[in-house]
């Protein structure tokens, strides 16, 4: 799981994130251009993941930074963490 | 010393400077014809005026003369008749309220070797039909004949501050200068969108005196049909393909820009916009939140290079949802739709 959250740290470069108040979206760049077809929006714990990775982060240091934000279950965080992780690995497109 | 020239061309409202070299020809096709800034000629003075006749018989006396030279003549036609125009508008038009200046210039070997790093590439099959540069005070782009990728057709400087292009252009088979050809044009009215409030569409627009609606989407979803439809009842048809929106006063407009027929600049406000389908039956619906605005954002024409110029697109098609509504149409073309459509905007 490191390794993939390694791989979406290294991604997010190549999205363009535009906060609508609500939900954070984000847009990927092909070749500089955005493509409008193909885009994902985060809710507001979702935002709060994408903006907090850091390269090196494990799931452990990502449940403790959720937790410290928000009041939630730490084994409720984990699993909806391991969702939204792999919901994060088919849009990026990570093998 | 020959003295350079100076054109007009009002398009979706903004004024266009271009600067040509008064030696040789320029030529801007049948496409532009329309777009010549009318603003000047309501400001002459009579003295003006009297030149400007003056000069448009002096036109015609050289459009005899070329019809009897033959086939190069047409050309050269268009050439002296745009020139004439602009020495005109010139002397009442103070450069000043240019929106934009184009410097155009004759041979692609004499512009400045000074572009930086390739930031993108319009890649079509192996080639590009452009390609963007870094540049000191700007970009750079190459562009390429569209009917010859091969064939270089401009180096153009984009200078962002001072808000001017130079072009760069080899002359054509006619010996004339064509500093606007597909695809500059749209290239220089996508990045003076970037400046502005504005948004260049894949979309038809039209206006039925009281209600002006667009209808987006990728070709074959019926935007040309709908124009049509609605032109068989009377209204007008701003475009059937090619938009631009502006925000002026707090009001979206939309505009017609020139393309390679003739035509005549067209706006008209925007009320309703619409991304049709076709369905087996009339169907509307609203839509609401991110996904509708981004299915009406699928549709604008990108040529940026840099997040920013995504950035500010996501700005302007937000500002358009806020304030525009935006609905599926399923349609079956035929004019029950235009019915339909009136209902459920008042309803």
């Amino acid at each position: 799981m490191k390794q993939l959250i390694a791989s979406i740290y290294e991604k997010k470069e190549s999205y363009v994130c535009r906060n609508t108040g609500e939900e954070l979206l984000l847009i990927p760049l092909k070749d500089n251009v955005a493509d409008f077809n193909q885009y994902l929006t985060l809710n507001e714990v979702g935002a709060f993941i994408w903006d907090n990775i850091q390269l090196g982060d494990d799931e452990a240091t990502l449940v403790a930074k959720i937790c410290a934000e928000f009041e939630a279950d730490e084994t409720e965080v984990l699993t909806d963490l391991q969702a939204f992780l792999e919901k994060l690995r088919s849009f990026l497109e990570i093998q | 010393m020959m003295s350079d020239a100076r054109i007009h061309l009002k398009i979706a409202d903004f004024i266009l400077e271009l600067i040509v070299p008064e030696e040789g020809c320029f030529v801007l096709d049948g496409g532009f014809e329309g777009f010549f800034s009318e603003t000047e000629t309501e400001t002459e003075t009579e003295t003006e005026t009297e030149r400007e006749r003056e000069t448009e018989a002096e036109t015609e006396t050289e459009r005899e003369r070329e019809t009897e030279r033959g086939t190069e003549a047409e050309t050269k036609r268009s050439t002296s008749r745009s020139l004439s125009r602009s020495r005109s508008h010139s002397r009442s038009h103070s450069s000043a309220v240019a929106d934009l200046k184009i410097n155009c210039h004759v041979g692609c070997e004499n512009a400045p070797r000074t572009w930086g790093k390739e930031l993108y590439s319009a890649k079509n099959g192996e080639l590009a039909l452009w390609r963007i540069f870094d540049w000191t005070d700007g970009i750079c782009i190459h562009v390429n004949d569209s009917e010859e990728l091969s064939r270089l057709q401009h180096i153009a400087f984009y200078d962002v501050k001072q808000q001017t292009w130079s072009i760069y252009s080899d002359v054509n088979e006619s010996g004339s200068l064509e500093s606007l050809r597909y695809p500059m044009l749209p290239l220089i009215l996508y990045y003076l969108s970037t400046e502005h409030q504005a948004l260049l569409i894949h979309a038809s627009g039209v206006f039925d005196g009281s209600h002006g609606r667009l209808f987006s989407g990728f070709s074959g979803v019926g935007k040309s049909t709908m124009a049509g439809l609605w032109q068989a009842s009377g209204a007008e048809v701003i475009n059937d393909d090619r938009l631009m929106l502006r925000k002026i006063d707090g009001h979206w407009w939309m505009y017609n820009t020139p393309m390679y027929y003739s035509d005549v600049p067209k706006k008209a406000p925007l009320h309703f916009i619409y991304l049709p389908y076709h369905h087996p039956s009339n169907l509307y619906e609203r839509g609401t939140g991110i996904q509708t605005s981004m299915r009406f954002m699928a549709h604008c024409i990108q040529h940026g290079y840099k997040e920013k110029h995504v950035q500010w697109h996501l700005d302007q098609v937000m500002d358009i949802a806020k304030h525009i509504p935006i609905t599926r149409l399923g349609v079956v073309p035929t004019t029950e739709v235009l019915t339909f459509i009136k209902e459920h905007e008042s309803a």
